[in-house]
């Protein structure tokens, strides 16, 4: 009885001195990272860079007049810094966006409704400050890796109309920016992976994104925008 | 064609007295020999820009048409010669190392001589050669054909022995230039007006596209003869683009004017080929987006606020990588 107390005792003194090291990995293990990183650390920063198509309706037929269609693309970069933390919901905090997009098309004749076979163009800067809730309670609490975003915020769109060689006219144009972005998280595809990103960068996360978002600006040029969208690449710092 | 043979002693002015070329006496005995100049009036090339002619892939030492009219166009060599010998006797063959014996045999030799020159105990100097003397500037048949330039170090004139010791160097006749483009179109506009060519064969040959616009004041039905080129090209593309964009201002058009223009292709010897068939330019004044806007009732509020596109991407890009490198090796908790 006390040879089986013993070495029932040596088993947990070893089983307590290994820790628990994550599924399928030992503590002899070259690849083990220690444990799981703790749910809610923390990642206030978030960055992301995207792609989309863009229309935007200055209330008259002229956008699809002259640019028959023309969608962009729009490029879009994002910041955001998030240091509220909301148990159980996610991240809270600003953001700032930054864009842009360029439509091209045959320049109008003077005087008729001829196409000349110069270029007209019509350029767009928007840069929105933004309103930023991030929903993360999926992936930290549940496991399902996506997280989902709120954006609300201040819309200024430079513009710039041209013709040929000569601009027509430029300005900013304010309005509302709102936007809801769904993010797949891409850590689970290799843990190990986004494990070292981590270590070595600071990078938390890495998401694929896609986010739709809709504008109200117009004091100067009406660009609104019912609904647009970007899609892309971000990572969580 | 044959060429003077007097041996010439080059004048002072143009002498460089340097090193010793070090070469020994006997046989096997090396000097070289290279084009670092070529002067003609209003221009005079070296360095990078010798090699202009021929391909982009296989650059050569080329000597335009221009080049081969003037008559004071001269190629100007250094040399290091070994001293022990009297004369440089230089010779010339299409594509042949001229320095072998059998290629200057009197009876089956295709190398020609070109002349011999006293060195004067000099190892090294330049030497200056009227172009015309070298190349054959008036036969176009040799055009495009690359010519070798031995210098034989000897103590003969026209030696056609066996020598010790030989340099050389290339010069490719290039006095033809390239084809006419085909398929000009032109369009309408006011500041940018569209002119699109076909490409004339042999990118690589090529250094650039000039568009002309007419001088003669004839309308846009003349025949093609009557067409009077700018002193100046209105536009000049690279040899890879086939389209570039005219301004009316600059063909002195008013709006509702019309004005041919034509296009050459410039090979890299710098040679312009012949005009295009001409083409009809019209200048009209245009609107964009604003003002088609605003004749829709809309508003477009202009001032002079702007910005980059460049900037928008990347001032995202720079914060993203000075956060990320901020956060580099964070402490794992």
């Amino acid at each position: 009885m006390t040879r089986g107390l013993a070495f029932a005792a040596a088993c947990g003194a070893v089983a307590l001195a290994a820790g628990s090291p994550a599924a399928g990995q030992t503590f002899a293990d070259d690849n083990y990272r220690g444990p799981p990183r703790a749910v809610g650390s923390a990642d206030p920063f978030v960055g992301q860079i995207g792609v989309g198509l863009w229309e935007p309706d200055p209330g008259t037929g002229a956008f699809g007049t002259l640019f028959d269609g023309d969608q962009g693309p729009l490029i879009q970069g994002e910041i955001d810094y998030l240091p509220l933390r909301i148990p159980y919901v996610g991240r809270l905090g600003v953001g700032l966006q930054v864009g842009w997009a360029r439509y091209t098309g045959d320049a109008i004749v003077s005087g008729s409704d001829q196409r000349s076979d110069e270029e007209a163009s019509l350029t767009l800067f928007p840069l929105a400050a933004l309103a930023v809730l991030r929903v993360d309670v999926l992936p930290r609490h549940l496991g399902v890796p996506l997280v989902l975003s709120g954006k609300i915020g201040a819309d200024g769109i430079v513009w710039r109309s041209e013709v040929g060689e000569r601009t027509e006219a430029r300005n900013v144009t304010f309005g509302l920016r709102w936007a809801a972005q769904a993010a797949l998280e891409l850590d689970f595809f290799d843990p190990r992976a986004a494990r070292r990103l981590d270590d070595e960068w600071g990078i938390n996360h890495t998401f694929l994104f896609f986010e739709v978002f809709g504008s109200t600006a117009n004091t100067t040029l009406t660009l609104t925008t019912d609904l647009a969208w970007v899609a892309g690449l971000g990572l969580a710092i | 064609m044959s060429l003077p043979t007097a041996p010439r002693t080059v004048a002072a002015p143009l002498l460089l007295i340097g090193l010793l070329a070090g070469a020994p006496g006997g046989a096997e005995a090396q000097f070289r020999w290279n084009v670092i100049r070529i002067e003609a009036p209003g221009e005079t090339r070296e360095g990078a820009d010798l090699r202009r002619g021929g391909t982009s892939d296989n650059p050569q030492v080329s000597i335009n048409a221009e080049e081969c009219v003037s008559a004071t166009t001269v190629v100007t060599q250094t040399i290091m010669f070994p001293t022990e010998f009297t004369n440089l006797d230089v010779w010339r063959g299409r594509g042949l190392d001229c320095a072998t014996e059998g290629n200057r045999n009197i009876m089956t030799g295709a190398c020609e001589h070109v002349e011999t020159i006293n060195m004067d105990a000099q190892a090294m100097r330049e030497v200056e050669f009227p172009v015309t003397e070298l190349l054959p500037c008036d036969d176009t048949t040799a055009n495009g054909v690359t010519y070798s330039f031995a210098g034989l170090a000897t103590d003969a004139a026209q030696d056609r022995g066996p020598v010790d010791a030989s340099a050389a160097f290339e010069l490719q006749l290039d006095v033809v230039g390239p084809a006419a483009p085909t398929g000009v179109t032109a369009g309408t506009g006011n500041t940018q007006i569209p002119v699109r060519w076909d490409g004339v064969g042999g990118v690589q040959s090529l250094f650039e596209y000039r568009v002309y616009g007419d001088e003669s004041g004839a309308d846009c039905e003349a025949s093609a003869d009557t067409f009077v080129p700018g002193t100046s090209p209105v536009a000049t593309t690279n040899a890879n683009s086939t389209s570039t964009n005219v301004s009316g201002a600059a063909l002195g058009l008013g709006f509702g004017d019309s004005v041919r223009v034509a296009v050459t292709a410039v090979d890299r010897a710098r040679n312009e080929g012949a005009l295009s068939e001409p083409v009809c330019v019209t200048r009209v004044e245009t609107e964009g987006f604003c003002a088609t806007h605003e004749a829709e009732g809309g508003e477009c509020d202009g001032c002079s606020v702007g910005g980059t596109p460049a900037r928008a991407v990347g001032l995202s890009g720079l914060a993203l990588a000075a956060l990320a490198g901020s956060m580099r090796r964070r402490r794992y908790t």
